[in-house]
């Protein structure tokens, strides 16, 4: 009798475990089946006209040394009750190529500057007045991937910043077009709008021979309320002299500052699984 | 009949695991953000920059304790008070050592045992 009463312990358990999953799939687009996603878009149906502007916005951005813009946007969020709330942000962004990468950002409760150098990450808040360090991957796009996935950082619009980014932003995408042409901020742009599995995007280029990003917007799929990302890029500076100065990309600690580490997914499974 | 029970303290831990880190690895209200970026081939990578571990069961007490304390706050409960304890700086509240981390750009506090 007790074994049967496990058993049907152990099922009801099951059942739980694969309902939460699924709940979790259909809201967040988990990504633990990422293995068997393996779909190249080759077969994608990308109108040649799109693809010839994303390619030369491509090849541009990874051709130049250094540059810097400035960011303005928003993105929604549900909460808990389903609600949607919106966070905007603004901020600014310097890239030194191959390994340099420097934000200054500031949103509704926060304002602070993330710093790559080539070597470490530096994250520092000036209302809280405090930082962290960390060791940094040699180059940029490393860096970027372990930003995100290692300390939680993720500057808007970070796709942008990886080379050869037409690969990255193509991968996934099953279809692309050119809607037409829009104006952005006193700026003629193409506007490209793309469908993907889990997201689609639109990216406004501008047009001429400085084929640069100045608007970008992701609505996520997976999740059943949405939400909208959108970035607008402005000031783009893209001239290759006079070099940036090495320090814009160095932190020098202040005085008065706490030096605090960095909460890793690592970290944080240790502290809800505390025996591990 | 141990081996049966034990899997189902297994799984029920496992689930408890998921529930505490699906409530408290977001600390701010928000429990849905929006993808930043359409890449995801760097959600592939991720396997090889930080390889998830196997989830080890802890012993169903710990899960039980663990379930009713939050390990990870974005604001402080009332009556802390700073404390350094080997050059490492807490704030102490009622009995709890809570160490201020940056999660992304956002300062999240972390209960911490402190010798």
């Amino acid at each position: 009798m007790k074994i049967k009463r496990l058993i049907g312990v152990l099922f009801f358990v099951l059942i739980a475990i694969m309902g939460c999953e699924s709940d979790k799939k259909a809201e967040t687009g988990s990504t633990t089946d990422r293995g068997a996603e393996t779909a190249k878009t080759d077969n994608a149906d990308i109108n040649e006209e799109a693809a010839e502007i994303m390619r030369n916005m491509s090849d541009y951005l990874t051709g130049l040394q250094q540059f810097s813009y400035k960011i303005a946007g928003m993105h929604e969020i549900i909460d808990t009750a389903n609600n949607k709330l919106e966070e905007t942000y603004k901020g600014e962004i310097y890239v030194k190529r191959p390994n340099k990468l420097r934000t200054n950002f500031t949103s509704e409760n926060k304002e602070g500057s993330i710093y790559y150098d080539g070597s470490q990450f530096t994250m520092m808040g000036k209302k809280v007045n405090m930082y962290a360090q960390t060791k940094a991957p040699p180059t940029l796009d490393q860096a970027l991937d372990s930003a995100k996935y290692k300390l939680y950082l993720d500057p808007p619009g970070a796709d942008i910043l990886y080379t050869d980014l037409y690969e990255g932003l193509m991968e996934e995408t099953i279809s692309g077009k050119l809607v037409g042409e829009e104006t952005i901020n006193g700026t003629p742009t193409q506007h490209l709008s793309f469908e993907g599995k889990e997201v689609d995007w639109q990216i406004w280029i501008e047009k001429g021979n400085k084929p640069l990003p100045r608007k970008y917007m992701i609505t996520t799929k997976t999740v059943a309320e949405k939400p909208v990302f959108s970035v607008e890029f402005s000031d783009w500076k893209t001239d290759q002299s006079p070099a940036f100065d090495k320090q814009l990309f160095v932190f020098t600690p202040p005085k008065d500052a706490q030096k605090i580490e960095f909460l890793t997914p690592e970290k944080l499974r240790k502290a809800t699984n505390p025996t591990k | 009949m141990k081996k049966l029970s034990f899997i189902a303290v297994f799984f029920l831990t496992l689930l408890a695991a998921e529930e505490i880190v699906a409530q408290y690895a977001y600390p701010a209200a928000a429990v849905r953000g929006t993808s930043r970026r359409t890449a995801r081939r760097v959600d592939r990578r991720q396997d090889v920059l930080d390889p998830t571990p196997v989830v080890v069961a802890p012993a169903a007490p710990v899960a039980a304790a663990a379930a009713t304390t939050a390990v990870v706050v974005s604001t402080l409960p009332a009556g802390c008070v700073p404390r350094t304890v080997s050059g490492v700086n807490y704030n102490y509240c009622n009995g709890v050592y809570y160490q201020p981390q940056y999660q992304g750009t956002q300062v999240v506090y972390v209960v911490v045992q402190v010798q």
